[in-house]
């Protein structure tokens, strides 16, 4: 007994002072605990939609007014000139409902009627929620009948770019968007490291190697790594999940090299920062993974993290890619609607690029080495 | 007794390979290197030589350009060490190869990042790999040579681009004798070629083969001159006294040392020999003799060598107001002497195969109580599995391991209690204080209160910590972190004691503070069993095992190994063992 608390006062005393072990066991559970206590959330809420009333009756006003005064829904931004197709991809509306002109007195004289609601059924969830919706819209409608027994208004649903609601065509271009990100930054983040690590690293401060290319050099081969990574993710992608593009592919290569690019220098400034492999696969998969997962709208949806959260979701680069990957796969927009993307996630590749140089830039050991 | 105390080094040459000028490093509050004043001239074989610690490896990442200096100035060739690092050949302590390179694509590798042209590159890569013999592994991987090929090939990697100054930091460190002779005649070539070399090492006998050298011990230079210069300064000679009664002699000599009117000023025991160190040789020459011969000893022999570059730097040290810690005898109790002789732990055959790979071969030894026992041999030899197979933390493939009464049975609760083991790291924990540590240790060999207070005290004024105890271990020096950790492993008082590379890191005064007391354990009948491939620790042990690719190659008391092999007692356990190695080697080292 006495041997098993001299034990456990030797683990606690040295757990006290390893700052790091402190972190892990207190801040990450609080971390984790408020990010899916506030922000994920598979119920839907606020899904953005756009509803045109285009009857403008006293009815078609009260069922808007009921729908908008509702938790589920909120008000898309929409101009009465686009297309749908463009409000379901440009804006981020999940849905458009619209009410046909003579809908109020249809249904004020008993005669059957239709509403349409378009549906983007790239996000699974949300689109499921949204036929819920329009179902209880069509309910509510009957109610406002005069003689109602047998009366029902059907909404005319109508699922766009995944109509059969498949959950691979939903998951598998998120997964690309994990899958390309983690892997690349990981290889690159250990490359990195294990040059401090062994201490070869001082070949390359006395050598004629600026940061620069020796940065470069690294780079090259991991990007050329991630990208036989996607080639084989894509065509397996095919294979088993029957992926197809949905338009020409041009914006998803260039988005994904420039991607590839991002993750490799990721890992590349944080392998540097690191001086450890262990120290690098750690931060590799605290800093890459989990904001990829939680943040990108992979799984959950950015409009359902709240808005103190939310503005860390502009930091994740998986978020644009997975946006990309949606329209190359799902919506085929290309580049009219998907462009913002690559640009973005370029600048995410040139921060990480000068983060790694400016930690290799002295070309020296520093005192920690000593 | 002359006083070597050149502690700013100069040599007139027309242009300095290096010269440092108050040169200074901290790491926080720490002084790694204090005003260094050093000139080198080009072509000049230039050693620092010190424990781990004194700040060599610093120093040579400062000249190689890879670690900014505090203050003072490094020139290399009269310039910055920065810019000058193409002219720079720089072999880290670690071998900085690409374990999962071909040699010759290490050697592409180096020659490419050093601005090496093709033609260049072709033609070193041929000379200097006929030069050093691996021209017919040249597609082997590095990571699956052995380590003398591989401290050759980072040679070669450095030596790529021709650089006028070689910057070599422990360069024979693990390595086997005759592969360190190896090292030892390339370096030598190099100088002849016309090369500047620096060389960093803890070995005395190393820096005695440079043309200068700068002692070194806290970050700063005790001394520094040619190695034959420093030792005439000294102005004494070394007596080497061999007795086959030696641990009465011993006893006898240290009386001795307290009387006035006996001239001699530094005793060392070693396995079978003592030195002593005097300005008056012939004196404490027939001094000792009739000291002998009147305690009715009479056959031991008086002979008269150089003293060495270790006795210089403890000079040095005395000369600098430098005492020699007393050190509290360790609180024995209930011990005995007359175990001694008696069979402690034998292995008979013993063998232990990783897959494919035989780490340890038909080894068979025993160890008797009271003996110091030392197991010698390059890094990968099998030293270490050996010893895990000795303390049953591994099983052996093959053959037996017959355990002494005083120690129980192999493995059981017993064993270990009566059992020491201080392995080469992480015996004791960073985060925990030294006290702590201590504390852990006491406790978890379930000592009783009184034992326990005393041993800790004793570790606390051995290691001179009192006022440390509440610091951190982490924050310690390497050095000193070694003497605590080999004061936890015999806070039970052990009856076996294994010592796993004992005194790696230690300056010669702690080195020698150590032996004495594992000597006093011997003297209370503790086994004790060191590894090392640090031939200077082989002389303290009574009786040596050398092991080679496995195999036990040869055993005995030091001396004997060396008539063994054909040499003279005053030959050094090197040449023995180099000459040892050639005659059982099987496959190319």
């Amino acid at each position: 007994m006495r041997r098993i608390v001299v034990q456990a006062a030797k683990e606690w005393s040295e757990f006290r002072r390893d700052r790091l072990s402190l972190a892990l066991a207190f801040l990450l559970p609080l971390a984790t605990l408020l990010l899916f206590g506030s922000g994920v959330r598979l119920q839907a809420k606020h899904i953005p939609i756009v509803v045109r009333d285009l009857d403008k009756s006293s009815i078609s006003k009260r069922l808007v007014d009921h729908l908008e005064s509702s938790e589920v829904v909120a008000k898309a931004r929409w101009e009465a000139t686009d297309s749908s197709t463009a409000a379901l991809c440009a804006s981020d509306a999940r849905a458009i409902i619209t009410v046909p002109n003579g809908f109020g007195d249809d249904i004020e004289f008993g005669d059957p009627t239709k509403f349409s609601a378009q549906i983007d059924g790239s996000d699974i969830t949300t689109a499921h929620v949204m036929k819920a919706v329009a179902r209880q819209i069509g309910i509510s409608a009957s109610d406002a009948a005069k003689e109602g027994k047998d009366y029902e208004v059907e909404p005319d649903v109508q699922v766009r770019f995944n109509p059969d609601l498949k959950e691979s065509l939903f998951i598998v271009p998120g997964v690309f968007g994990i899958v390309l990100f983690m892997y690349p930054a990981l290889l690159a983040a250990v490359a990195a490291a294990r040059e401090s690590e062994l201490g070869t690293v001082v070949n390359l401060y006395t050598s004629s190697l600026s940061a620069i290319e020796a940065l470069m050099g690294k780079a090259a081969v991991y990007i050329l790594v991630g990208l036989l990574e996607a080639a084989l993710t894509l065509l397996s992608g095919r294979a088993i999940f029957g992926l197809t593009f949905a338009s020409e592919p041009s914006l998803f290569v260039v988005a994904t090299v420039i991607y590839l690019c991002a993750a490799v220098f990721f890992g590349l400034m944080v392998g540097t920062f690191a001086r450890s492999q262990t120290v690098a696969v750690q931060a590799t998969a605290t800093g890459g993974f989990f904001p990829s997962l939680l943040l990108s709208g992979f799984v959950y949806p950015i409009a359902n993290i709240p808005p103190q959260l939310s503005w860390l979701c502009l930091f994740v680069p998986a978020r644009y890619y997975i946006d990309a990957c949606r329209d190359a796969f799902l919506h085929g927009t290309g580049w009219t609607c998907a462009w913002i993307d690559p640009l973005v996630l370029a600048v995410f590749a040139a921060v990480f690029f000068a983060g790694a140089w400016w930690l290799m830039r002295p070309m020296q050991l520093d005192d920690a080495h000593a | 007794m002359a006083e070597p105390t050149a502690s700013s080094v100069s040599n007139d040459c027309a242009v300095a390979a290096v010269r440092l000028s108050c040169l200074c490093k901290n790491f926080g509050s720490l002084s790694a290197l204090a005003d260094l004043d050093v000139q080198i001239g080009a072509g000049e074989l230039f050693g620092f030589v010190g424990p781990d610690g004194a700040g060599k490896t610093t120093l040579l990442r400062i000249l190689a350009g890879v670690k900014h200096s505090t203050s003072g100035e490094a020139r290399i060739f009269d310039e910055d060490p920065r810019q000058a690092r193409l002219r720079v050949g720089y072999l880290t302590q670690h071998f900085s190869l690409y374990s999962e390179l071909s040699i010759d694509e290490n050697l592409k590798y180096y020659a490419g990042v050093r601005n090496v042209s093709r033609a260049n590159f072709e033609q070193r890569r041929e000379a200097l790999l006929q030069r050093v013999g691996l021209s017919e592994f040249r597609n082997r991987i590095a990571g699956h040579l052995s380590g003398g090929m591989r401290q050759k090939l980072a040679l070669c990697c450095v030596l790529m681009s021709d650089p006028d100054l070689l910057l070599l930091d422990e360069p024979t460190t693990g390595l086997d004798p005759l592969s360190r002779g190896e090292v030892w005649q390339l370096i030598r070539e190099l100088v002849t070629d016309g090369k500047t070399v620096v060389i960093a090492t803890p070995h005395f006998d190393e820096g005695q083969r440079c043309s200068r050298v700068a002692l070194m011990q806290g970050g700063r230079i005790l001394a520094a001159g040619p190695p034959s210069e420093l030792i005439k300064q000294l102005g004494s000679t070394r007596l080497e006294i061999r007795c086959d009664k030696l641990q009465a002699a011993t006893r006898l000599l240290l009386k001795a040392q307290e009387r006035p009117d006996i001239a001699f000023n530094e005793m060392n025991v070693y396995g079978d020999r003592v030195d002593l160190i005097s300005v008056d040789p012939a004196v404490v020459q027939s001094d000792v003799q009739t000291m002998l011969s009147q305690a009715g000893m009479s056959s031991y022999t008086v002979s008269f060598a150089e003293p060495t570059l270790e006795n210089v730097f403890i000079a040095s040290l005395r000369a600098r107001g430098f005492v020699e810690p007393e050190c509290p005898p360790f609180p024995f109790a209930g011990a005995s002497a007359q175990i001694a002789g008696e069979i402690a732990i034998e292995a008979r055959q013993l063998g232990k195969r990783f897959g494919h790979f035989t780490a340890v071969d038909k080894v068979s030894i025993d160890i008797r109580h009271g003996e110091i026992f030392g197991l010698l041999g390059a890094n990968g030899a099998g030293k270490t599995t050996t010893i895990q197979m000795l303390t049953g933390l591994i099983k052996p493939t093959t053959g037996e391991i017959l355990v002494g009464e005083q120690c129980g049975k192999l493995g059981t609760s017993e064993f270990r209690r009566r059992l020491g083991y201080m392995s080469q790291k992480f015996t004791l924990y960073d985060d925990l204080t030294v006290a702590e540590n201590l504390a852990f240790y006491a406790a978890a060999y379930s000592l009783d209160a009184s034992l326990r207070q005393q041993r800790v005290e004793w570790v606390l004024s051995m290691c001179e910590l009192s006022k440390l105890q509440h610091t951190v271990v982490g924050s310690l020096p390497w050095g000193l972190k070694q003497r605590i950790a080999f004061g936890a492993s015999v806070l039970h008082q052990p009856s076996l004691l294994f010592l796993d590379e004992p005194t790696a890191g230690l300056d010669p005064v702690a080195r020698r503070q150590l032996w004495r007391i594992i000597r006093d354990f011997a003297a209370h009948g503790c086994a004790v069993v060191v590894t090392t491939h640090f031939l200077d620790d082989a002389e303290y042990c009574h009786r040596l095992g050398l092991m080679i690719e496995g195999q036990l190659a040869a055993q005995g008391a030091p001396g004997e190994i060396k008539t063994a092999a054909g040499h003279q007692f005053s030959a050094s356990l090197e040449e023995a063992f180099i000459s040892i190695v050639l005659q059982t080697r099987t496959v190319p080292v």
